[in-house]
């Protein structure tokens, strides 16, 4: 009872005190919050009888500090001291006297040490961002270090914290900021080194000094990002340490330096930008070379960047073009002559750039109203452009301009370009209202459309009111081979077209169809001969179902009056078997030439004895020889074996022709029989029969049917007729018959020399001599022996192809070269004749009328080796319409006579030279003539070409004319007239000419003072010539003369680009003494990059050169030899260690002194022992220093 | 030696009068009733001039005009183009296709001589 007593107590006496402990704790928190809310309270009194205080404090600077920090202290709680502090002041705002005042009450107060642990270790994201913000607005200095580490930290966030610790770095404006800066950019770090830079941009000019120092510093991390601050600080006393950093050995400082210089813009950065662009090795740092001559905006930069172009990197090309745009070069000739130069990727760059200066867009608009040779000129250049991806402004003006010529030239360039982009644009042009513009478009569009393109705009152009549109839409359609889309129903309609071409258009495109009958049953009494000859050759297609009709037409064409519907029917003819075609075809031959012989027999012979009996034993019964003859042709043609009675018969035929033409035919059937009647043919009365029998015998004999023919062919060498013992001769040599050796060698002649040469004598060079002595009929049996070791040797001597056999080989050379349709083979042709004798090729008719410029120009190459003076050929030459020919024309010069005068002149837009050339030729006696001619002419370059020939003529009579010239308001003709003065030695003029408003003009002016000898004229206008180019060019001039005085001022003129042109003149003038001088007064860049140029341009053999002047000249020789590179020249320099002048060996040992090979130091100390005092001197310095 | 003009036209009224003209001017005249018959009668005979109508059957003037123009041996030949059609685009394209000089209809027969006089006149005198 006791114990469960006790233990209900002990339970009571717990829960009482486990209630008192809850009681006695409630009362304890309830008293501590009590008492933190009245700290709050108080905290909160005091901060707000300190606000209006702080205010005060702020407003005054924070002056008293001390005071503050009294009133502060008493706070006593560190962040509410720093938030009313905050609260009351901008940190970023305050002057720096402020700033370092609120700083040291700061670090009293022990606010710095609390930020500089938060900055690193506070938990909360928000209170490290505040940290480094309040320590950057303080610009607590010793903190970069936390700041730059919480950049770096890669937990850290990016978007708060690390982005708080930039900007605190931005604000650190206290010295010694910006070095601790730069040092920090060694570290890598994608996130860091960026904002590190922005900082130290945003510091401005504080940072330039720091940073221009880093531009030495060991690490290429400091040195380019030092570059890139410097650039977008706009330092310019940054400009030549960055010029430096274009040679440093890191390919991105280097890049960032050319960037940098771009953003300075200064033109001194231009020569090594120039450098670096045409030399670094690395492609990124040639793009940014690129990119800052494009900002820098230096026309000296231009040629560097043209050069560029050719650059192996797609992006560097591409910079290039950026700059050029940017350049806006005046001229875009140079970007031109890239284009032109063939290489892919340059040409396509540069016509990109010439797009984007605008001249592209400004060739098209003066096309509107060019003079015809300019318009051409624009016209090839534009084409060009356009084939190279830079047309767009064509297709812009094809869309837009206002003017119908323009549009139309637009569509016409577009198709020339042949760009398949500018499709749909020529699409919508065919809808122009004016109709050239909508014909020239089709056309275009034709050419450059895809196959799979459906031909809508030409379908809807056979519709067009304009005549000339629907010839051209219909002649699309057959190009493309889309006349199948044309409906049936309407072909009748297109090929019954008043206009010609349409219906030549219309017969092409039917080929193969359905409607190819019809059309050519329409067409073929067309009032065009080749129409009616194409339609006629159509009919011969229509090979099924030929109906009466279809052989009517036929046989009507083959009585056309034109030889080429003849021949068309002939062949159409050919496909049919009826007796009827014989019979018309065999009567087609008796009015035949040759050709449309040749072909009817072929014909007729294709279709085979068997179904020619009866045609042909009924004309060999006929009273006409024409019959027979046909008859004959056709079985030689044939050559089948059932035909020789029919011609052993015609062998008495009363016609000698007829009895001729059987012993040919028969000459091509071997066979005893034909052997006999043959042998029987040697007895013929006529000796062209008898002739033809033994030429036939040799054949058979060849066939090796020797024996029954050497006896007939060793008789024939008693023929009374030479010309049958010639071929006799020849056809026993052919057999080897030496047993006729002897009466062959009585005969003599060229048949027996021939003969002769089968047999194994003479020997080679005998025959051909023999042979040309000989002429035509020499060569006529040359051409007939077909054993090789003759033949192939006379064949290769004559240039005579192989297969020309028969006789009159000469003859079908000039039908081939009239009528050939393959330019090859009138080419070849023209060159046999050309080349044979007794050729004659008929030169002038060829200029005249071959349609192939190739064959033209050859035939006026060789009228200006045999014409005479102002044959017609020649003058024909110079107006045809393709260059080449013209040029060619021009060679021929003094051939062409006075009368030609203005025809040569014309060609000087083809080759300016070559006609100013020829213009000497011509007027050579007479150039008062050519003065008329001059003063008739209307476009520039003739009247350039005129010029600059009078001046090469030396017409001194003619200057006054030349002088009122210089009033031109062309400066190319006025630059002309001032090349002619100089070339007369008019210096006054010149001297008058050097003041011309035309750049190019003062150039030509003063280079003709230069050679004239007039430095002082040259240099008083050199100290005023405003245009760097001229300069630059004077310079050049002055190197080629005498001209080392002006050269050695002009070393000091304001532009970079001169003073390396003055100091590379100084060489080729032989002032060696001022290029030293002016090497030493240049910047080390620009020092380097002239002594680049002196190697490349391969200057160094005008400094070995001038080895052989007098001893002062050698010794400046060796002075800038040592000043270029003293390496390159130590041969030389050790040579002068031993020449007989103490000034020379001095100048030696001073160069030797800075190689470093055994040589050199070995000759340094030989001269060491000089019996001069001054050179041993030199020398033992030497020696001692090194 | 008079010079040769080929009158081309297929209004016979037109040829006449030109004829007369041209005649009576000193002239040598050969006509042509179409652009076809014109290109034969140059290739049987060269003139100096072609008096050519731009509207003709077979082949039209600017087409002969440029055959003729694409022959080296005819490029003496002058071109007076004669036309009804008046048009900036019709003018520019005869220039195109390389007349030498491009007359309204009706044309005045002597404004006809002039012209040629002034063409033959640019290429040497008449």
């Amino acid at each position: 009872m006791s114990t469960g007593l006790t233990l209900e107590n002990a339970l009571l006496v717990a829960v009482a005190l486990a209630m008192a402990l809850g009681v006695a704790l409630m009362i304890v928190g309830g008293t501590r919050g009590l008492l933190v809310r009245w700290r709050e309270r108080r905290l909160t009194r005091r901060v707000a009888a300190l606000r209006g205080r702080l205010e005060e404090h702020a407003s005054g600077g924070f002056q008293d500090v001390e005071r503050l920090f009294v009133e502060l202290r008493a706070v006593d709680d560190p962040q509410q001291t720093d938030a009313v502090l905050r609260d009351v002041g901008d940190f970023e705002a305050l002057e720096p006297g402020a700033r370092d005042r609120l700083r040291a009450l700061y670090d009293r107060l022990g606010l710095l040490t609390l930020h500089r642990r938060n900055l690193r270790a506070a938990p909360d994201w928000r209170a490290r961002a505040d940290a480094a913000l309040v320590l950057g607005s303080l610009a607590v200095v010793d903190a970069i270090p936390l700041l730059v580490e919480a950049i770096r930290d890669p937990d850290e966030d990016a978007s708060t914290v690390k982005a708080a610790a930039a900007r605190a770095l931005g604000m650190m404006t206290a010295p010694g900021a910006p070095e601790l800066l730069v040092a920090e950019l060694a570290q890598p770090g994608d996130w860091s080194a960026p904002r590190i830079a922005e900082v130290l941009v945003e510091m401005g000019a504080q940072a330039v000094g720091p940073c221009l120092d880093g531009l030495d510093h060991d690490h290429a991390n400091v040195r380019a990002w030092c570059c890139r601050v410097l650039g977008r600080l706009g330092a310019r006393e940054a400009v030549a340490p960055l010029r430096r950093r274009l040679l440093d050995r890191s390919g991105p400082v280097r890049t960032v330096a050319a960037e940098a210089l771009g953003l300075l813009g200064d033109v001194s950065a231009t020569p090594g930008l120039a450098e670096v662009l045409g030399r670094d090795p690395a492609a990124q740092v040639r793009a940014a070379a690129a990119r800052a001559l494009g900002a820098i905006r230096d026309p000296a930069a231009e040629s560097a960047l043209v050069d560029a172009l050719s650059d192996p990197d797609p992006w560097t090309r591409t910079c290039a073009v950026e700059a050029l745009e940017r350049l806006e070069p005046a001229d875009g000739e140079a970007l031109l002559e890239v284009v032109r130069s063939g290489r892919e990727e340059a040409s396509r760059a540069a016509a990109v750039a010439l797009e984007r200066t605008g001249h592209v867009a400004r060739w098209v608009d003066e096309l509107s109203g060019a003079p015809a040779g300019r318009a051409e000129a624009l016209e090839g250049w534009l084409v060009l452009v356009a084939r190279r991806g830079g047309g767009g402004p064509i297709e812009g003006a094809l869309a837009t301009s206002p003017d119908l010529a323009v549009r139309a030239r637009a569509a016409r360039l577009l198709g020339r370009a042949g760009d398949p982009e500018a499709t749909d644009a020529l699409a919508r042009a065919c809808g122009d209202a004016e109709w050239p513009v909508r014909l020239e478009a089709l056309r275009a569009w034709v050419e450059v459309a895809a196959h799979e393109d459906e031909p809508a705009v030409l379908l809807d152009a056979l519709d067009d009111g304009e005549e000339l549109v629907r010839v051209a839409a219909l002649e699309g359609l057959v190009l493309r081979g889309a006349m199948a889309q044309v409906p049936v129903d309407r072909l009748p309609a297109l090929a019954g077209q008043a206009n010609l071409e349409a219906r030549v258009a219309a017969l092409d495109g039917v080929r193969g169809t359905t409607s190819e009958r019809d059309v050519a049953m329409l067409l073929r009494q067309d009032p065009s001969a080749e129409l009616r000859a194409s339609a006629v050759a159509a009919l011969g297609r229509v090979v099924d179902g030929v109906g009466d009709d279809v052989f009517a037409a036929l046989l009507e064409g083959l009585a056309d009056r034109d030889e080429r519907v003849r021949s068309a029917a002939a062949a159409a003819l050919g496909h049919i078997e009826a007796l009827e075609a014989t019979d018309a075809l065999v009567r087609a031959t008796f009015s035949a030439g040759p050709a449309l012989r040749e072909e009817i027999t072929s014909v007729l012979a294709d279709r085979g004895l068997d179904a020619l009996w009866d045609a042909l034993d009924a004309f060999m019964a006929s009273d006409r020889e024409e019959a027979r003859l046909a008859v004959l042709w056709t079985l030689g043609k044939m050559g089948d074996p059932r035909g020789v009675p029919l011609l052993t018969a015609a062998l008495a035929d009363p016609r000698p022709k007829v009895r001729a033409s059987a012993v040919g035919a028969l000459g091509k059937i071997p066979g005893a029989e034909t052997a006999g009647a043959l042998r029987d043919a040697l007895a013929d009365p006529d000796g062209r029969t008898r002739a033809a029998a033994v030429n036939a015998l040799g054949r058979l004999g060849e066939g090796g049917g020797h024996d029954a023919v050497g006896a007939g062919l060793r008789g024939a060498l008693r023929d009374p007729d030479p010309y049958v013992r010639g071929r006799a001769c020849v056809a026993l040599g052919r057999l080897g018959d030496v047993e006729a050796r002897g009466r062959i060698a009585e005969e003599g002649g060229a048949g027996a020399i021939v003969g002769l040469a089968l047999l194994g004598e003479p020997d080679d060079a005998a025959l051909l001599g023999g042979l040309l002595d000989a002429g035509l009929g020499g060569l006529d049996a040359a051409l007939e022996a077909e054993e090789p070791g003759v033949a192939a040797r006379v064949r290769a001597f004559l240039g005579v192809p192989d297969g020309v056999e028969r006789v009159g080989w000469l003859a079908e050379l000039r039908v081939t070269l009239s009528g050939s349709r393959d330019p090859e083979e009138r080419l070849r042709a023209l060159e046999l004749l050309a080349g044979a004798e007794g050729g004659e090729p008929p030169l002038g008719a060829v200029v005249s009328s071959d349609p192939d410029p190739r064959v033209r120009r050859r035939a006026i190459a060789l009228l200006a080796q045999r014409a005479g003076v102002g044959d017609p050929g020649l003058l024909r030459g110079l107006r045809d319409p393709d260059p080449d020919v013209r040029r060619a024309a021009l060679a021929a010069g003094a051939r062409l006579g006075s009368g030609a005068g203005a025809a040569v002149l014309a060609c000087a837009d083809v080759d300016l030279d070559a006609t100013v050339a020829a213009l000497v030729a011509v007027y050579r006696r007479t150039p008062v003539q050519l003065a008329d001619l001059l003063m008739g002419a209307s476009l520039e370059w003739e009247r350039r070409a005129a010029i600059a020939a009078l001046g090469r003529l030396g017409a001194r009579d003619l200057a006054p004319l030349l002088h009122a010239l210089l009033d031109d308001p062309s400066a190319g003709v006025r630059a002309a007239v001032v090349v002619a003065l100089a070339q007369l030695g008019d210096d006054e003029a010149l001297t008058q000419a050097a003041t011309d408003p035309s750049p190019a003009v003062r150039t030509e002016a003063l280079r003709g003072l230069v050679a004239a000898g007039a430095f002082p004229v040259v240099q008083s206008s050199l100290a005023v010539e405003p245009v760097v180019a001229v300069r630059v060019a004077i310079c050049e001039a002055l190197a080629a003369g005498d001209g080392g005085g002006v050269l050695a001022v002009a070393i000091d003129d304001a532009h970079p680009t001169v003073r390396k042109a003055a100091l590379l003149g100084c060489l080729g003038a032989g002032t060696f003494d001022a290029f030293v001088d002016g090497l030493d007064r240049l910047d080390p860049v620009e020092a380097q990059v002239v002594r680049g140029e002196v190697a490349r341009r391969g200057l160094g053999g005008a400094l070995r050169d001038g080895m052989a002047g007098p001893a002062p000249v050698r010794a400046a020789a060796l002075r800038a030899m040592a000043a270029v590179d003293p390496a390159t020249f130590e041969d030389a320099l050790l040579r002068g260690v031993d020449d007989e002048e103490a000034a020379v060996r001095q100048a030696a040992v001073d160069g030797l002194a800075r190689c470093t090979s055994v040589a050199a130091r070995n000759a340094v100390l030989r001269a060491a022992r000089d019996e001069d005092e001054g050179v041993s001197r030199r020398a033992r310095a030497a020696v001692a220093g090194s | 030696m008079s010079r040769r003009i080929l009158v081309v036209d297929d209004t016979p009224e037109l040829v006449r009068t030109a004829r007369r003209r041209l005649q009576a001017a000193g002239y040598e005249v050969a006509t042509a009733a179409d652009g076809l018959a014109a290109l034969e009668a140059i290739e049987q005979s060269v003139p100096d001039a072609v008096v050519l109508d731009v509207m003709m059957p077979h082949l039209n003037g600017f087409q002969v005009c440029r055959r003729i123009r694409a022959e080296p041996a005819w490029a003496h030949v002058k071109i007076v183009m004669l036309t009804a059609r008046t048009s900036a685009a019709d003018q520019f394209w005869g220039e195109q296709a390389g007349a030498d000089r491009y007359l309204t209809k009706p044309v005045d027969p002597v404004q006809l001589a002039d012209a040629l006089r002034e063409v033959l006149d640019d290429a040497g005198g008449a």
